[in-house]
């Protein structure tokens, strides 16, 4: 089902927003992570753990599935598709990735933002921080963010098929 | 999303490609990206095993269902992976 145009800007505009906020969210979580990771204030550690786990659960999650589900809406609602171009099938998969490490990650957040709040300042101030996930996350939504201005062009199996009209080539052996 | 695909084909596809006789082609950038995310997962996992295979989903359910005691073993093998 194709999306209207009066449908299709407001789409667009609230997948941008959401996949760029994603981006954003991520950065201000790496920066958190960074600062409990390097500085030995129990007190900083303990307020970067916290605002991590809150950051995370409430604005990187929700701006992650946000944008995951409206980029879905765009593909089906529009001639791209999901499966026909290669750039839209590989933003798809990263982003799917993307999504899940990170909600399987944020558990392990809050249990560390718990202990951060419960622990005596010698435990808390070595905690450490969150580095590798975010940093990693940040340079894949970035990777999508370039690959969906750019759209490098390249049609898949079924989007030349669906493009030529014609059904799926039979195996060999059925040609016999 | 924002611009449709253009109707004249893509610039690396003939005009006219019969799909049914045709194998479709693997864009260059599709291979190399493959390539690359390839290599960075072997690296990834090679570390992960260097560094005691510490990682995945199961250690993120382990953090998360801990007691407070238990937790802080958790969390100090979340550091050494960080």
């Amino acid at each position: 089902m194709r999306l209207p145009p009066s449908l299709r800007r407001p789409t667009l505009a609230f997948h941008v927003i959401c996949s760029v906020g994603w981006i954003g969210a991520a950065g201000a979580y790496l920066a958190l992570g960074l600062a409990a990771q390097f500085s030995r204030r129990a007190q900083l550690v303990r307020a970067a753990w916290l605002a991590m786990e809150l950051t995370g659960w409430y604005v990187i999650v929700p701006l992650g599935c946000l944008a995951l589900v409206s980029g879905l809406v765009m593909a089906f609602g529009t001639a791209w598709g999901l499966l026909r171009h290669y750039w839209v099938l590989i933003a798809f998969g990263f982003t799917s990735l993307a999504l899940i490490i990170l909600i399987l990650h944020m558990p392990s957040v809050t249990a560390t933002a718990r202990l951060a709040a419960q622990a005596d300042d010698a435990t808390a101030a070595r905690l450490g921080g969150d580095v590798l996930h975010p940093a990693v996350g940040l340079l894949v939504l970035v990777f999508i963010a370039v690959l969906n201005i750019y759209k490098p062009r390249g049609l898949t199996g079924f989007g030349q098929r669906a493009r030529s009209g014609r059904p799926r080539p039979a195996h060999k052996s059925s040609k016999v | 999303m924002s611009e449709q695909p253009s109707s004249a084909g893509d610039r690396q596809q003939p005009a006219r490609m019969d799909a049914a006789t045709v194998r479709p082609r693997v864009p260059r950038w599709v291979k190399t990206l493959g390539i690359v995310v390839a290599v960075l997962v072997l690296l990834g996992v090679i570390v992960m095993l260097a560094s005691g295979g510490q990682h995945g989903p199961s250690r993120h359910r382990q953090a998360s269902v801990g007691s407070p005691s238990t937790a802080v073993g958790g969390v100090s093998l979340v550091i050494g992976m960080r």
